[in-house]
């Protein structure tokens, strides 16, 4: 059952992110790209990461992604203007080759040296992935992380309102 | 950890905690006060960073770990703190006239540059992921604010706009590489890694390779090196000069540090690539700054090249560890003073609303301006390595250091970019000192002026007698060191 | 048992649908007339005794109305608009417990009795679920004013995702405080721990920013501004035309019902049919039908206000909408976060 779950979510998200870099319109991008974070949510709440997946959603999904398609829809691109014709064919062609390199790499120098996947289930204490078990570490082994990014959310504040001011009249 | 400890290592924090604090202060300040007295923020943070120095300095004493060992407090880090806080604070100083100058108006300058300076401070101290990759979005983002800070020039807002996103190319990468370590690990603390390290699982070595793509993306090195002249060309003047030291430093010291105690099983890999990038770096940078006619965007070009000089320590240090890293701690420092000192020049030189930039707009000077001609001269001279400058000892040492670790060609090399960079720095003062005058020049400004006496005394002194500075960069490698055998 | 499971789940989901579906028409039958009530009307009176089966004829005649998709319009997009505004609308309310659920064997068909919830899904952090669901909940409008290719609809769609996002803020932080005191995220948790006495007491200034921001997450008067009729035409679905302008009513009427239970959840004390006392000694064991009754009592209220609020007050202007969202709201709500933790931790 979850390895079913597992493969269609995963497959979902990886279909989502292709779309996102292939298509044209710039909705369709930013739509895959939701269902491509929602798939990936999934995903989390199969490795029992509840909290972390309803963020996800929260957040991304829900938040960010809306003001995404807010700001494209605002600027109202034409296709016209988002013809890239000329420069998709070696982009396209250089993905491929870069995916066929790691694979390649993989398959042929790393592959046998991959540790079995079953050794690398690591066992999850009880409140693992619940809000309780996330908040706990957050506040006690991660508290400078935690502290760091209020830092880093007060600067990006300042450059919206550096961004966003009025110009100099 | 538990809230005692949670405590103690807030206490610990305290010049990293001194500068965010002051930020705020001033964006506080910033917000409740009209008018004029908004300039006088700048003291503020002035006085902030000077808080910070001398907190630092206690580090030196007392080498210590905080927060679970996310942070190492020791004199390696205490060492790039003093980089970071000259250079927040010179720059600072050198700032208040521009900003008047070009008419910026604003306040989250100041802020946004302390913000900046702490996460650099960070970064330098940081043994663990997380933290160091927040102190590098913290320094990062805060410059890329600041290179787009003159929103009157699109050029400014240009080199904003693409800083943005290529750093954020290179902190995606950063992330993914960390990502792959801590799969393959499950930790993000770097002795624990090293422990874990393991040559043979591919994810290490993917890991390994982008973690050391996206420092390579920040010292602006070969091939990752194209951003550099763009952005520092468009960035407002004094926040080219801060980015040029502060970042840089900070990108050599986190480096230092993941290679190190991180990555170390893999030493022979990685000094193979730095080798290959610090040798196409000295020479591309040098090459493409021989034909810049715009001395900005030539010393972006010889910034290149310095980060080059700069990575032939780190590779010497593959033989000679502490003479090594102790010559790129101290190359740093050095190009603090220098690096600044020519942007800190060029910023003073500026105009009303149009910045000092190309050849022409430096000829004359000796006659109208002499003595900050021979603050031009003296910083110029440093930065190709002429004998009693700072920069000739740091070049020597960093040399030295490639001699005795027995990369010869590597030397060589170095030895020859740095000859054939002499060619554009005296092209400068020929401009400078021989020809006629074409623009006219600002008037005094005392706060300016200040700055740069500063820099060049230091420049001069510290070149003379660089054996105090030089201790010190022994010390805090050795604590390094030290740190690395422990284990 | 794994079947049973599976079955009485089925069971379940199945019977929520039927009930909010028809639920939802027959909001829009008692929106009418109250709202002729309240501007001294009759209302549809007609079809059925006191026009009760008026929702079913309305329910015929989108079916039967012509389904036009306007030129220019995004195809794909504009038939997804709708089927996602009501598909989250509706799987919200999959984590909203009506009552302690009850014991049964099924008739003598089990061999052990077997607990039946009355939720769906018991997630142990129901809250940020439903604050999920519902946040994704503003594509279908979004993109439904995206794809109808009018200038009306874009500017109602871009709107409702200003909206939707300013006051999604204080929606979530305005609920901090009840989780703060209830010290979990679980629905039931929380309904539990009113036993004696109701979030809305201590957390009166949270049920405020609460319920103002419900209305506005809701799109309902006052803040209607994504539809607004005078000046955008019914706004992003001004295009839509049968059973896909039926759906997004729908969405509309099913989050209500959300939002309703949600607050009745949080604030107005689940099942607990007092402010004060819990159940006052009844065994709720054996009248397990008891709180479901409360709960649903107490949910039509709130509908009933949703319903009275809208034909009570005026639109707001779009700049007194961003003030009040950003500038009252949300330092209200950060306000009694503050004070309530500052409570919790001291007191």
């Amino acid at each position: 059952m979850e390895t079913i779950i597992f493969y269609v979510f995963a497959a979902t998200s990886v279909i989502g992110s292709l779309v996102l870099v292939s298509h044209k319109n710039p909705v369709a991008s930013a739509l895959s790209l939701v269902l491509t974070l929602f798939s990936t949510a999934v995903l989390f709440i199969l490795l029992l990461a509840h909290f972390i997946a309803l963020i996800q959603v929260l957040v991304y999904a829900g938040a960010i992604m809306v003001l995404f398609l807010f700001t494209v829809m605002f600027l109202n691109l034409r296709d016209e203007s988002l013809r890239f014709d000329a420069v998709k064919v070696p982009v396209k062609l250089g993905i491929l080759s870069l995916l066929l390199l790691i694979s390649g790499y993989f398959i042929f120098i790393g592959f046998k040296k991959i540790p079995p996947l079953n050794t690398m289930v690591i066992s999850h204490p009880e409140p693992f992935g619940t809000v309780e078990g996330v908040g706990e570490v957050l506040f006690s082994d991660y508290l400078l992380p935690f502290e760091l990014t209020s830092v880093l959310i007060v600067v990006a504040i300042l450059g919206v309102v550096v961004i966003a001011k009025r110009r100099f009249d | 950890m538990d809230s005692i400890e949670a405590l103690r290592s807030t206490l610990l924090i305290g010049p990293e905690l001194a500068l965010i604090l002051t930020g705020l202060i001033v964006m506080v300040i910033d917000a409740l006060i009209k008018g004029k007295a908004k300039t006088e923020l700048f003291w503020i943070a002035l006085l902030g960073l000077a808080v910070s120095f001398v907190l630092n300095l206690e580090r030196f004493h007392q080498v210590s770990s905080a927060f679970a060992g996310a942070l190492s407090l020791d004199e390696f880090a205490a060492y790039f703190n003093i980089i970071f806080i000259v250079g927040a604070f010179l720059a600072i100083v050198l700032s208040k006239d521009y900003i008047a100058k070009m008419d910026l108006r604003a306040n989250e300058y100041y802020a946004l540059l302390l913000f900046s300076t702490s996460g650099m401070m960070i970064l330098s101290s940081a043994k663990e992921f997380m933290s160091l990759f927040l102190g590098f979005e913290i320094m990062s983002i805060s410059v890329y604010i600041l290179s787009g800070f003159n929103r009157r020039s699109t050029r400014s807002s240009e080199a904003g706009i693409k800083y943005l996103v290529l750093g954020g190319f290179a902190s995606a990468i950063l992330l993914y590489g960390i990502a792959l370590i801590y799969g393959a690990s499950g930790t993000i603390f770097l002795d624990e890694i090293a422990k874990r390290f393991d040559i043979n699982n591919p994810l290490y070595l993917a890991g390994t390779a982008l973690i050391l793509v996206a420092f390579i993306f920040k010292i602006g090195a070969f091939p990752l090196h194209q951003w550099v002249p763009d952005i520092y060309e468009g960035a407002p003047m004094a926040v080219t000069g801060f980015m040029s030291v502060g970042v840089k430093a900070a990108a050599f010291a986190i480096l230092l540090r993941v290679l190190f105690e991180g990555f170390s099983q893999l030493e022979t890999s990685w000094t193979q690539v730095l080798w290959i990038v610090s040798v196409f770096t000295m020479t591309i940078g040098n090459l493409a700054a021989l034909t810049q006619i715009s001395i900005k965007r030539m010393l972006a070009y010889s910034s290149i090249a310095h980060a080059g000089y700069i990575l032939v320590g780190v590779v010497a240090a593959y033989g000679e560890k502490k003479l090594g890293l102790s010559s790129v701690l101290y190359y740093l420092f050095s190009y603090t003073f220098m690096n600044l000192g020519a942007f800190g020049v060029l910023t003073y030189l500026s105009m009303k609303g149009r910045e000092c930039e190309t050849l022409d707009d430096i000829s004359g000077l000796w006659v109208k301006k002499p003595l900050t001609a021979v603050a031009l001269g003296i910083f110029m001279l440093s930065l190709a390595g002429v004998p009693p400058t700072i920069g000739f000892f740091a070049k020597y040492r960093v040399f030295l250091s490639g001699v005795r670790a027995e990369f010869y060609w590597l030397v060589v090399i170095g030895i020859l970019n740095s000859v054939l960079s002499a060619y554009y720095y005296l092209r400068v003062l020929v401009y400078a000192y021989m020809r006629e005058e074409k623009v006219e020049f600002p008037s005094f400004k005392p706060i300016s002026a200040v700055a740069l006496t500063i820099l060049t005394i230091g420049t001069i002194i510290l070149g003379i007698f660089p054996f105090y500075s030089w201790d010190l960069a022994l010390k805090a490698v050795d604590s390094f060191l030290l740190a690395l055998q422990a284990r | 048992m794994l079947w049973v499971e599976i079955g009485i789940s089925v069971v379940k989901i199945a019977l929520v649908l039927f009930v909010v579906l028809t639920l939802v028409a027959y909001l829009s039958y008692a929106e009418r007339r109250i709202s002729a009530f309240i501007q001294d009307r009759l209302g549809p009176n007609r079809v059925g005794p006191f026009g009760l089966l008026q929702p079913i004829a309305d329910g015929l005649k989108f079916i039967f109305k012509e389904d036009i998709i306007p030129e220019g319009a995004n195809k794909p997009f504009y038939i997804l608009a709708p089927a996602f505004s009501l598909v989250t609308a509706i799987i919200a309310l999959a984590v909203i417990p009506i009552g302690y659920g009850f014991n049964t064997t099924f008739f003598g068909n089990l061999n052990e009795p077997i607990h039946v919830s009355l939720q769906i899904a018991d997630i142990n952090a129901g809250l940020l679920y439903v604050l999920a669901i519902t946040s994704l909940g503003v594509y279908g409008i979004v993109l439904g004013g995206w794809s109808s290719n009018s200038k009306y609809s874009l500017l109602g769609g871009i709107r409702s995702a200003a909206q939707m996002i300013s006051y999604e803020l204080s929606l979530g932080l305005s609920i901090i405080g009840v989780i703060a005191i209830a010290g979990s995220l679980r629905l039931y948790d929380i309904i539990d721990a009113q036993a004696k006495v109701w979030f809305l007491i201590p957390q009166c200034l949270g049920f405020l920013v609460f319920m103002v921001s419900s209305f506005a997450e809701t799109n309902r008067l006052p803040f209607d501004l994504p539809e607004a009729e005078p000046e955008l035409v019914a706004g992003y679905h001004t295009e839509y035309s049968s059973m896909k302008f039926a759906m997004f009513y729908m969405a509309e009427y099913t989050n209500m019902i959300t939002a309703s239970a949600l607050a009745v959840c949080l604030f107005l004390g689940g099942w607990f049919p007092l402010p004060f006392g819990g159940w006052f000694g009844i065994d709720i064991e054996k009248y397990w039908y008891l709180p479901p009754i409360v709960f649903i009592a107490k949910v039509f209220l709130m509908l009933f206000f949703f319903i009275w609020v809208r034909w009570t007050l005026p639109r707001f202007r779009y700049d007194q909408l961003m003030r009040l969202g950003w500038k009252v709201l949300f330092p209200l709500a950060v306000l009694n976060l503050i004070v309530t933790s500052a409570i919790i931790v001291f007191v």
